[in-house]
């Protein structure tokens, strides 16, 4: 198996192409026997000036194939570390070994081989013309100091073996020296636990995928002006503007290759020593900036650093934590901890000058009311004719006699007691004055003291308010309370079906609907008769239509019309002159939300008309 | 007006003021009043709540003991138990039980009540406007009958259409055959009314409110003034 220049990774020795990268092998024209030449591999330290220079100096003009032939193996030969033989004299060509005139020989004779052969040769001395020589050797000295580079760190990344002598010599764990291997700089006592996201340690880098000669000229043009600020030897060191090359090359796809990788780099890192991690891991820091810009720190090619493990195995693997599992792992604890609780509510912006606008029509509505109450007289109550649903109600109460049991029912909330006790007061003067037995019940707790301030208004005389608990149940326990006797029903309170009316007071659609629907079908249509805020008046109309209710009455303006039909005096704190004042302002602030709405509508039509 | 007139209408005033300063925007005082309210009215509903349930219905019983109230008061005291364990993280599942039968019990009651109270009685009416005693009046056509019966159905059936076709043309996205579209057009103007008409209802209780709150503020003032 040969190893791929490019990605590191295993072939066949017969393939001409890597199947991981794609990169052209070059191992093609190694030969077993050169292969174990050990001078060769023992100097993996190599000029690239001095090879250049004697690519130039190999193309003599005579036998052209074969110095091409020689200089291309040269070339690729070197890429596995026998680069020394581009040095070999061309008076040396005589002394080779028989297998290498055999091959030369049989490159001349056949076409096949020579097209395979000196292609290369031909395209890499056509490379070397005048108008891309330069070119050329300058991408060819980058790519060996990137794969250098990809080797020293990959180096760097690889977890090394725990060694239990280094472990104590100085009282330093084993873990804490490894942090200090891989960042030495953080030793002034930066604490790397803590602040593991912010410190992108080694940055993995690799050759572009397309490494061969003919990708480098497609790429020369991308590269050229990093190519042209940076000298070889400036590329093979640890200096910021070569680390700024490598970053922008891709980063590792895979750390777990990193092990592999680092392999042929070993006797570089060795010759290199030391002296050569301490300025590269103090230019990291540097680099970081640069590396986040061009979206590289993230993709798993920094290291995080974790707490201290329990074996030295385990150390290794826990300072390697790839930055994306740490996130991903704080992700996941984000969402554990944001489990149960409820949604943040949504921020709606603010649309400017709203709150002004409000605080005008309020206040314009506020002082229009104010105005209307001191200063316009109140009008005298003109005769109505009064409506269907609140003529029924009266036909109902006109037949009440004395003794009658009513059952007074008060479902409102303060806030509507006002208008409720306009409507409701006089009925029950009207009813206390039939003689009429009254009863009141509340399923709101406020009904007990609302109830209270009802018959103050009504001026009749103050009676107990029984409380039904549990809602549209309670309604229904009521309803089904045919012998008299339930427990849930409160003392006093006897079965509805003994009451001549059921009158409620209602401001609320759900409470209406739950006497109606649970209370309803146990007694017949006569018995149920509603005083309402006008609010429910569009509710109320189809029940009365469909024969569930005996009559209603919706809105002071009802009210004020029943009590008139029943001969009683509607209460004074009803001045209906604020009432139609507030409703002309009200309907004057419609319309001009409406125009406002169709000329910024109009205003919106036009001013995309010209763009389309 | 006796000094405690006096004071209780000055802390109204100033409830009043309170509320009144929304109109500002959303500010301290106004949640303050909001919070005074739903304090004060939660208070009073538990206090109405231990003395007119909790005490006669629950521990009246209990305090008989062998009887059949006694009995009978244990379910619910076993149930409120079952709901206490809720408070400890480690016996919430317990408080489900009643949660459920509460649950289950208002869903059945519901249902059963507006198939009865509201639907059956709905449909009928809407049936019964087209009888023959309603459409002949005098021995001839009762044509107002017949239309406001026409309109009735025609009411009906569009808004149906509106919030059927409406909802599936939304999940589908596709468009629906113009008939459809016209009669759910019908039904939106109808529902356009009925949304009208609740707002003039919502608004002028509002109004009413603000009239009377306005109103007494008046004549709190002109009594105090007056001494």
């Amino acid at each position: 198996m040969i190893l791929c220049p490019h990605c590191g990774k295993e072939n066949l020795p017969q393939a001409t192409r890597c199947v991981h990268c794609g990169e052209d092998l070059e191992e093609l024209f190694r030969i077993e026997g050169m292969e174990d030449n050990s001078a060769l591999q023992e100097e993996p330290d190599i000029s690239v000036a001095d090879l250049l220079e004697s690519f130039r100096n190999d193309s003599s003009p005579k036998d052209e194939e074969t110095r091409s032939a020689d200089s291309t193996g040269q070339a690729y030969v070197s890429d596995s570390g026998a680069e020394s033989n581009a040095e070999m004299p061309a008076e040396e060509e005589e002394q080779a070994p028989e297998w290498l005139a055999r091959i030369r020989k049989r490159a001349q004779q056949e076409e096949d081989a020579a097209g395979e052969l000196t292609r290369k040769g031909n395209s890499l001395d056509a490379a070397r013309s005048e108008d891309h020589r330069g070119r050329v050797d300058e991408e060819f000295a980058n790519w060996i100091g990137r794969i250098r580079e990809n080797a020293r760190r990959e180096n760097l990344l690889m977890p090394k073996p725990a060694i239990n002598s280094a472990a104590s010599e100085e009282g330093v764990p084993e873990w804490l020296r490894k942090v200090r291997e891989l960042q030495p700089e953080a030793e002034d006592g930066e604490q790397f636990a803590e602040e593991p996201a912010e410190e992108p340690a080694v940055e993995e880098v690799e050759p572009e995928e397309e490494q061969g000669e003919a990708a480098a000229q497609d790429q020369a043009q991308e590269t050229e002006s990093v190519v042209e600020q940076t000298s070889p030897e400036e590329i093979l060191g640890d200096t910021e503007p070569a680390a700024e090359a490598v970053s922008e090359l891709e980063p590792e796809p895979e750390a777990e290759s990193a092990g592999e990788k680092a392999q042929p780099a070993d006797e570089e890192d060795s010759d290199s020593g030391d002296a050569e991690e301490l300025p590269e891991s103090a230019a990291a820091p540097q680099f970081a900036p640069v590396l986040e810009e061009l979206g590289l720190a993230a993709d798993g090619a920094a290291l995080e650093l974790d707490e201290k493990p329990a074996s030295s195995e385990e150390l290794s693997a826990d300072l390697l934590l790839l930055r994306r599992q740490k996130e991903n792992a704080q992700i996941l604890m984000n969402l554990i901890g944001e489990e149960g609780r409820g949604i943040p509510p949504a921020k709606t912006q603010r649309v400017s000058g709203r709150g002004l606008y409000r605080l005008i029509l309020g206040a314009f509505l506020l002082l229009v009311l104010a105005a209307v109450l001191v200063f316009v007289p109140e009008a005298k109550p003109k005769q109505i004719e009064n409506p269907a649903p609140a003529v029924a109600l009266k036909d109902v109460l006109d037949r009440l006699a004395s003794g009658d049991k009513v059952l007074v029912v008060l479902e409102y909330q303060a806030a509507t007691s006002p208008e409720l006790e306009q409507i409701a007061a006089p009925v029950l003067r009207e009813l206390e004055t039939r003689g009429a037995e009254l009863q009141f019940l509340t399923t709101h707790p406020n009904g007990l003291w609302l109830a209270d301030a009802l018959m103050r208004a009504a001026e009749i005389p103050t009676r107990e308010t029984a409380f039904l608990a549990g809602g549209r149940l309670g309604v229904l326990a009521a309803a089904l309370n045919s012998e008299g006797n339930s427990a849930v029903i409160p003392a006093g309170i006897e079965e509805l079906q003994k009451y001549e009316l059921i009158l409620l007071l209602e401001d609320s659609q759900t409470d209406i609907q739950n006497w109606i629907e649970q209370a309803g079908p146990w007694l017949s249509a006569s018995k149920l008769g509603v005083l309402a805020s006008s609010q429910n008046e569009a509710l109320l109309l189809p029940y009365y239509d469909a024969g569930q209710l005996a009559g209603f009455a919706a809105g002071t303006l009802q009210g004020r019309v029943l009590a008139q039909a029943l001969d009683q005096a509607p209460l004074t704190s009803a001045p209906s002159r604020a009432f139609q004042a507030g409703l002309l302002v009200m309907i004057a602030v419609i319309l001009l939300g409406i125009l406002s709405k169709a000329e910024a509508d109009s205003s919106a039509r036009h001013s995309k008309e010209p763009e389309a | 007006m006796n000094p405690m007139d006096i004071v209780l209408g000055v802390i109204g005033i100033a409830l009043s003021v309170m509320i009144f300063s929304y109109l500002l925007g959303d500010n301290f005082f106004f949640r303050a009043a909001l919070y005074i309210l739903v304090g004060v009215s939660s208070g009073y509903a538990a206090a109405v709540l231990v003395t007119k349930v909790i005490l006669p219905r629950l521990v009246e019983p209990l305090s008989q003991n062998g009887t059949d109230a006694f009995w009978l008061g244990l379910v619910p005291l076993a149930l409120c138990v079952l709901l206490v364990l809720m408070l400890v993280p480690r016996t919430v599942k317990a408080g489900t039980l009643p949660l459920a039968f509460l649950a289950g019990t208002g869903a059945a009651v519901a249902i059963a009540g507006i198939s009865r109270g509201t639907l059956a009685p709905q449909l009928l009416s809407v049936v019964n406007r087209f009888s023959p005693e309603l459409l002949r009046a005098n021995a001839g056509v009762n044509w107002g009958g017949i239309v406001e019966a026409l309109f009735i159905l025609l009411g009906v059936i569009s808004v149906l259409f509106y919030f059927h076709h409406h909802l599936s043309r939304k999940s589908a996205g596709t468009q629906r055959p113009l008939l459809v579209e016209g009669i759910s057009s019908v039904g939106q103007i109808f529902l356009g009314i009925s949304l009208g008409m609740l707002f003039v209802g919502f608004f002028s209780a509002a109004l009413t409110a603000l009239i009377a709150r306005m109103l007494w503020l008046k004549e709190f003032i002109l009594a105090l003034l007056a001494g």
